[in-house]
């Protein structure tokens, strides 16, 4: 590290100092300033004043006057969606947010474990099929459900159809001593002249082990970015981050049942991936409070809380919004299996978003409130 | 370092990625460009059987050498059942120590089994063990041997777990074929058939469609047999199941006889010799019937063995038995030596051909499932990869639009950095041979979005910085020092749950893993250091800060 990036560094620390003396000199009456609103007054000597008092290491106005460089005289604009200062109370809403998310979370249990989630043939068995019939003549549906007990026929026009068969369809090939693909499209003779486009078939042995090596997945990434977090902040603020990401992954879960989204491998890899990404928003708000505690002295109340994510609104929002926008056009665009990765990343980070504002912070926060009672 | 140095080293190490990228070219997955993906079990049950019938068979024509002069009283001196041999209590006390000398099985004292005393013999679990990791591994080879024998560009064949096997044929137009050739176990066994005893003529009334028939033995004795039509194959295959037959001998069936065909024989439970010793196999024309039949070559055991049966059997039938189902019983003649037979079957010229293949390529040790088969054909395919490109370059292209608009030059930087971890990411996936699969561009596409990320936190808390009134050189030094740790900490927590999917998952979904996780590492260099570079460089020497930022 040269001289010049110490002085640098040394700078910074003045002005977070001088923020940070500011916040606690002003009570928590919900208007709470920092310098930043008489920073926006035209004259800036004013501010540079107020920061006199202030016991100052040798050679400071040289430091000042580089800092205080003649292009920002006035305060630089730039092209914001956000109004710069306004300090929402979050924490005002955070019954309402437990409420709210204790209830969806309640009723995504409720989906998941009274197996409303819609789960695809790599989980529970069976063989899913995109066929193409060859000849002009219309293929009849109700042809195809004669040939095939208990499919579930879509017809895409132009004579494609997927079939979806259930996992006695493989037993019974099986049975045969045949694979359930030789059996389809033997039945599909029956029928008329198909030309098989694609055809998946899962046998339930490995439906059952994936199902369980993606539940220990998920344990061990939790318990992976959960010890990481206690390493890297507090255990209070791992809780917070850890309930939020187990919110996210379940409530995505429960939309997906909501809105017939099949829980397949590939969109269990979007939901793991998912349960790294939407704790991002977490740390990015985690990581200001912790700034803020640091600056005031080991203080965390309600007010430096909404001061971080007020702060830090716009990178959570903007971050969110550009992953959205490649969500989107997975979603409209990327056909069936991108659609699937596109949704769980809609619903997860939608919400992974709603919980870090809302009910990551707040819950430390309260752990914290808990432990003081306690003691 | 100066920043003339990094400079350059950003720009140097894009060119690499790009002429890494041009140099190896990306492999796509099977999703992409069509093919197979197999994921076959292997029976590691009948795997062990078959050795345990392997080890009563050795057993049993030591029996016979030494005591060919005895009265044998009972059917069949050696029977087996799961993994215990049973031996006749009239064989002597010296022949158990023989056995347990020999033969890697445990003596468990004596046994009555349907109402004759034997002497119980137990083959041991770690060699029951070992036999059926052998099944696999020789499974794996010999899938090999049959893939390269049939020309199959770039296949991959892994082992996965404790008994499958995963294949993934690129770019095969016929599955059907695929299965046929995988699939076959290719067994092939010469068993004696037995005519000494008139089994089936007690068995209850077939069901409708099958007949009975009689026929004059070997031995001279008549011979009740079922048979039926070839539509009816599978009624007899079920009722043939149902008969229950004395230990050491089975039921049989084949397409032998009238045309279109199958009737049954009753054959000894032990094969005399199987295809293990075989050593070539080749197509030939029959130049009376023209028709193609397979001859078949032993090596010197083999030969040996062949010549021993037959010389012991004359008079008898030999049944030729392939994957279970009988193609040929003929009656031994004479002693045959030279270790040369044939399998006639009523073949068409290609399925000769198949099956002089797959005999060449050797047997399977023991059958196997087809657990879970995703086929995808070539038009499927080549209409997902459109989409998925045409998704993913569009996502990030407007995030590319929404970057430049939203932060201006910085913006612009930012893209840049994003163009530069995407690279990386396609360069180290093709170093590494990783294939892209579907999910893999899903996880490009979300790449693009997250890369940004990184690039957002750095940004606002440079914005944050200017508007305490730092200039903009301590700015982007602080909003990249402070940003940095966020991003770190982001990033590794994403990281983490990355590595856990592809510890998990198969097939595809490593694809998408493997492809986010480099994401994430790439985009430490592309949107976190490269655009600090860049910022440097093309900022600093600005004296307005309009639109920079």
């Amino acid at each position: 590290m040269s001289d010049k990036d110490k002085l640098k560094k040394k700078i910074y620390k003045e002005a977070s100092k001088d923020s940070g003396l500011k916040g606690v000199r002003i009570e928590g009456d919900g208007t709470a300033k920092t310098s930043e609103p008489e920073l926006v007054k035209p004259k800036p000597e004013v501010v540079t004043l107020q920061h006199q008092p202030q016991p100052t290491p040798s050679a400071p106005s040289q430091i000042r006057q580089r800092a205080v460089a003649p292009p920002s005289v006035e305060a630089p604009k730039f092209v914001s969606f956000f109004p710069r200062n306004k300090i929402i109370s979050f924490m005002k809403f955070r019954k309402i947010s437990y409420l709210f998310s204790s209830l969806l979370f309640a009723l995504s249990l409720f989906f998941i474990f009274s197996g409303k989630v819609p789960l695809g043939i790599d989980f529970k068995g069976g063989v899913v099929a995109n066929v193409k019939s060859t000849r002009t003549e219309q293929v009849k549906i109700d042809d195809l459900r004669a040939v095939f007990p208990g499919v579930f026929v879509q017809d895409f026009g132009d004579g494609n159809f997927l079939l979806r068969l259930p996992l006695s369809f493989v037993e019974e090939a099986k049975a045969l001593g045949k694979d359930a693909s030789s059996l389809l499209s033997e039945n599909l003779k029956k029928v008329g002249e198909f030309q098989i486009l694609k055809v998946e078939s899962v046998g339930s042995v490995s439906g059952k082990e994936l199902r369980k090596s993606g539940v220990y997945a998920f344990i061990l990434s939790f318990i992976g970015i959960f010890l990481y977090i206690v390493f890297r902040f507090e255990w209070k603020f791992a809780v917070g981050a850890i309930v939020g990401v187990v919110h996210d992954i379940v409530v995505t879960i429960g939309l997906m049942s909501l809105f017939d989204v099949e829980l397949s491998l590939v969109t269990l890899g979007g939901l793991l991936a998912l349960a790294g990404y939407s704790v991002n928003d977490s740390i990015i708000i985690s990581d200001r409070i912790r700034e803020k505690v640091q600056i005031m002295r080991g203080v965390l109340n309600e007010d430096v809380i909404n001061k971080a994510i007020s702060e830090t609104l716009p990178r959570t929002i903007l971050t969110v919004l550009t992953i959205l926008i490649p969500v989107f056009c997975l979603i409209f665009l990327g056909g069936e299996v991108l659609k699937g990765i596109g949704t769980v990343f809609l619903f997860g980070s939608i919400f992974g978003t709603y919980s870090s504002i809302f009910i990551v912070a707040a819950l430390a926060y309260d752990i914290n409130l808990l432990m003081k009672k306690r003691i | 370092m100066g920043l003339r140095i990094r400079l350059i080293l950003v720009f140097l190490s894009t060119v690499i990625f790009i002429s890494v990228i041009a140099w190896r070219g990306m492999k796509l997955g099977l999703d992409l460009k069509g093919g197979s993906y197999f994921i076959l079990n292997v029976r590691k049950d009948l795997a062990v059987q078959k050795y345990v019938e392997r080890l009563a068979g050795e057993i049993l024509s030591i029996y016979k050498e030494k005591y060919s002069d005895r009265s044998i009283q009972v059917e069949s001196p050696v029977v087996f059942v799961d993994s215990s041999i049973y031996v006749v209590e009239d064989a002597p006390e010296d022949f158990v120590k023989e056995v347990q000398k020999k033969f890697p099985v445990d003596y468990k004292g004596k046994d009555l089994l349907g109402g004759v005393n034997y002497h119980h013999f137990e083959v041991r679990k770690e060699d029951i063990r070992e036999v059926g990791e052998f099944a696999v591994s020789q499974a794996i080879q010999v899938l090999r041997n049959r893939i390269d024998e049939f020309g199959v560009a770039e296949p991959l064949i892994a082992r996965q777990g404790e008994s499958q096997i995963m294949v993934q044929l690129p770019g095969l137009l016929d599955p059907a074929k695929a299965k046929s050739l995988i699939g076959r176990t290719a067994l092939l066994e010469f068993r004696l058939v037995d005519e000494e005893f008139d089994y089936l003529s007690q068995v209850r009334l077939p069901p409708e469609g099958i007949y009975k028939g009689t026929e004059a033995g070997a031995g001279g004795k008549s011979i009740t047999y079922y048979w039926t039509y070839d539509k009816d194959y599978e009624k007899l295959a079920n009722f043939v199941q149902s008969i229950s037959l004395p230990a050491g001998r089975t039921i049989l069936i084949g397409r032998i006889g009238r045309e279109n065909t199958w009737r049954t024989f009753i054959v000894e439970s032990i094969p005399q010799l199987t295809g293990e010793f075989l050593k070539d196999a080749r197509v030939r024309m029959n130049p009376t019937t023209n028709e193609p039949y397979v001859i078949i070559r032993f090596d010197s055991t083999g030969a040996e063995i062949f010549e021993r049966i037959t010389s012991e059997n004359v008079g008898k039938k030999l049944a030729i038995v392939l994957d279970g189902k009988i193609f040929s019983a003929p009656v031994i003649r004479e002693k045959i030596s030279g270790g040369v037979g044939s399998i006639e079957g009523r073949f068409t010229i290609d399925e000769a051909r198949e099956l002089a293949a797959i005999l060449r390529a050797g047997a399977l040790p023991a059958p196997m499932d087809f657990e879970e088969e995703r086929t995808i054909g070539p038009t499927l395919g080549e209409d997902s990869i459109k989409k998925g490109i045409v998704a993913s370059v569009l996502g990030a292209t407007l995030v590319a639009v929404f970057m430049s608009f939203y932060y201006r030059i910085s913006g612009v930087l930012a893209v840049f950095g994003v163009v530069v971890t995407l690279l990386f990411t396609l360069a180290v996936l093709s170093i590494f041979g990783a294939t892209l699969t579907l999910p893999g561009i899903a996880g490009i596409a979300l790449t693009a979005g997250m890369a940004v990320d990184n690039n957002i936190i750095i940004f606002e808390r440079i914005r944050e910085e200017l508007i305490k009134r730092l200039s903009l050189k301590p700015a982007i030094e602080i909003g990249h020092k402070l940003g940095m740790r966020t991003v770190l900490d982001a990033n590794i927590t994403t990281l983490i749950a990355a590595l856990f999917i592809f510890q998990f998952g198969t097939g595809p979904i490593r694809g998408f893993a493997l492809t986010l996780s480099i994401g994430i590492l790439g985009a430490i260099f592309g949107s976190v250091y490269s655009s600090k570079v860049l910022m440097e460089w093309l900022l600093l020497p600005k004296r307005e800060l309009k639109n920079v930022i």
